[in-house]
């Protein structure tokens, strides 16, 4: 099964972690209602809990009608898991890297951290090597500072690890 | 009038400020190609250098910058999936498709020549109408615009993809997300949760990085070792009798680009969607389904979007308004160099709105000329390893984001937008409603207030209201018409 283009216009099989991703959303409507009402409660239609309190309604009827229907879905295959299909290696170190990347990029600064990520993540996605990896990390890393830093003047982050 | 032409055709006349227009183009083509960039952080970060240019250069470049921006969003709409501005979110649903069918130069070509006349028509627009249509606007009041923010989230049902109750949940998703931070009527906190971080909301620019950049590169991973589309390049400078097919719809869709683009708050998004819903109207039996590579769909919002560009300088101009996110920034560059935009400016310094139309009208013909040359170049992204292009997207979006305010909060929340993106797409969500809430949800909120009160919250002379003035009885049927052709469409 393709995991990332639902069929259209076709009863589709539900996806692992489908159901409870729709239980999910469904609590996550119930929370976002109960802090809409808390905002300014019912005391009138100028209050700025309105809009959120209308919003919250649609999210609750919207999720609930989807949850219903997916729980009708027919199952997964047996051979469908959520850890292959929805959440594989490849995805979880990814975003485990990109995660580290912004968690650093403060502390390393945009250059090192930047390096670093282009790297690891051309080392592992491209695999041609560690040797052209780091050839390309440099030369796009380059590009970009020059681009942006020198002629844009965007500002971006320095190394507070040196401060 | 002999003036106008005058004013008009400084720029074109002066080989340094040509020059200007057609640099601030090229800039904004590639800018606004580049996923994970905005052009509205182009326009930003360059006005921060012209504050010491003469007026009329930084005119000059804005204008360039502006126009080729959301042209340039397109592009990588058309090749990945990213739109690179969001009045690109409506074109990536019928260019990406033609892209992996192998029509990426056919779909780009394409777009170039109708963003072209959508441009040319916006710019008509706004020489003949200006006058005329800041009159019409001041007569919107508070009900109209909030029906109006009704009308735009209803178009929902055409983005909504297997679901329309999924497209709801993202579009109410995206009016509270709109809603994070402190009320602008009443300062209150909504949805901070005593936080800092929270109280000035999260910025749209790092959420629309966040669900198109980051989410679908966490979906490509899945198709890291696909070998990329080789794109046919034999024709990419469209067929007069293709133009001359969809000039029509291109021309109609121009119209709704102009008059939404000269609305107050709305943009080029918003004025693609309704175009690409006009679109789906009118053409009952498309040879492609919409959505699955339809040329209309691409031509009514590529059109209609640039069209939008000159519609926005309508309330820019004449009233101080800034008609999107990129024209707000241009009104406090214009204060910067003692420009007053209003409606005095025509009468005052009339040199300044003829000069305007003569860098726009340039522009335009520029993203002609760099849209069809640069295709090559272009179509060969999409052939770039994968391996090599997400790591980069990723980059990208990170100097993109953390150009808004130099927050690394900012990218924290492009990232979490990133992953619940993810899981939505890979569950049969359409993010681009999340997107049309966020931005519509802010003036759905202050102009449902203002007009409840300005009733003093009777609800009773509210909805009295809403029959009772000719424009806010014109858009409730509207809203009429557009709610029973997404019931319609759902049955189906």
């Amino acid at each position: 099964m393709n995991t990332t283009e639902p069929l259209v216009n076709a009863e589709r099989p539900r996806k692992p972690g489908e159901l409870v991703f729709t239980g999910l959303l469904f609590a996550g409507s119930l929370a976002i209602a109960y802090y809409s009402f808390n905002i300014s409660g019912l005391s009138s239609t100028s209050a700025p809990g309105s809009i959120p309190m209308m919003a919250a309604v649609f999210l609750l009827i919207s999720s609930l009608f989807t949850l219903f229907k997916t729980a009708k879905m027919a199952k997964p295959g047996e051979d469908e898991r959520f850890a292959n299909l929805i959440t594989p290696r490849i995805f979880l170190f990814y975003v485990c890297i990109t995660l580290a990347y912004i968690l650093t990029i403060n502390q390393l600064g945009f250059l090192v951290s930047s390096l670093a990520f282009l790297f690891f993540s051309i080392l592992i996605l491209y695999r041609q090597g560690p040797l052209l990896s780091i050839l390309i990390s440099i030369n796009v890393l380059a590009i970009i500072y020059v681009v942006f830093r020198l002629i844009f003047k965007v500002i971006l982050p320095e190394a507070s690890i040196w401060q | 009038m002999a003036n106008a032409f005058e004013y008009f055709s400084i720029g074109w006349a002066d080989p340094y400020l040509f020059f200007l227009t057609a640099m601030g183009t090229f800039a904004g083509i590639y800018v606004g190609a580049i996923p994970g960039l905005s052009v509205t952080m182009a326009v930003s970060i360059l006005i921060s250098f012209t504050f010491s240019w003469d007026v009329n250069e930084a005119l000059a470049l804005m204008a360039g910058i502006f126009m080729g921006g959301v042209y340039g969003g397109s592009r990588t709409a058309i090749l990945l999936n990213i739109p690179g501005a969001p009045s690109a979110m409506i074109t990536a649903l019928d260019g990406y498709p033609l892209a992996k069918k192998g029509e990426a130069s056919q779909a780009i070509g394409l777009s170039t020549v109708m963003s072209f006349v959508g441009g040319l028509v916006g710019i008509i627009v706004l020489a003949v109408a200006a006058p005329i249509i800041s009159e019409f606007t001041l007569l919107f009041a508070p009900r109209d615009y909030f029906l109006l923010a009704v009308l735009g989230l209803l178009l929902v049902g055409a983005l909504s993809g297997e679901s329309l109750a999924k497209g709801i949940f993202c579009a109410a998703l995206g009016v509270i997300l709109g809603m994070i931070g402190l009320d602008p009527l009443t300062a209150e906190e909504r949805f901070t949760f005593g936080t800092l971080e929270l109280t000035g909301g999260i910025p749209y620019i790092a959420a629309m990085i966040g669900f198109f950049g980051i989410a679908e590169v966490f979906v490509q991973l899945h198709q890291i070792g696909v070998e990329p589309i080789r794109q046919n390049l034999g024709k990419i400078i469209p067929s007069w009798s293709m133009v001359k097919k969809y000039l029509p719809l291109s021309l109609q869709a121009s119209g709704i680009g102009a008059i939404i683009g000269a609305l107050p708050g709305t943009g080029g998004d918003i004025a693609a969607m309704l175009a690409y819903d006009h679109a789906k109207r009118v053409t009952p039996n498309p040879v492609t389904p919409f959505g699955e590579g339809a040329y209309e769909g691409l031509i009514a919002a590529e059109s209609s979007n640039n069209a939008a560009v000159g519609g926005a300088y309508i309330p820019m101009l004449t009233l101080g308004i800034p008609g999107d996110a990129v024209t707000a920034v241009m009104i406090g560059a214009l204060f910067i160099h003692g420009i007053q935009p209003g409606p005095l400016m025509l009468t005052e310094t009339p040199h300044l709105f003829w000069y305007t139309v003569g860098n726009l009208t340039l522009a335009n013909l520029c993203i002609l000329i760099f849209g069809l040359t640069g295709i090559r170049l272009f179509s060969k992204i999409v052939q770039c390893p994968k391996g090599i292009l997400l790591p980069v997207i990723i980059v990208l979006s990170v100097v993109g984001t953390y150009a808004i305010q130099n927050s690394v909060t900012d990218v924290y929340w492009m990232f979490g937008c990133g992953i619940l993106g993810y899981f939505l797409k890979t569950y049969g969500y359409q993010v681009a409603p999340i997107i049309l809430g966020i931005i519509l949800g802010p003036l759905m909120d202050v102009s449902y207030r203002r007009a409840s009160i300005s009733v003093k919250n009777d609800m009773g002379d509210f909805l009295w209201a809403m029959v009772s003035h000719p424009i806010t009885l014109a858009l409730v049927i509207g809203i009429a018409f557009v709610l029973i052709n997404n019931l319609r469409g759902t049955r189906r």
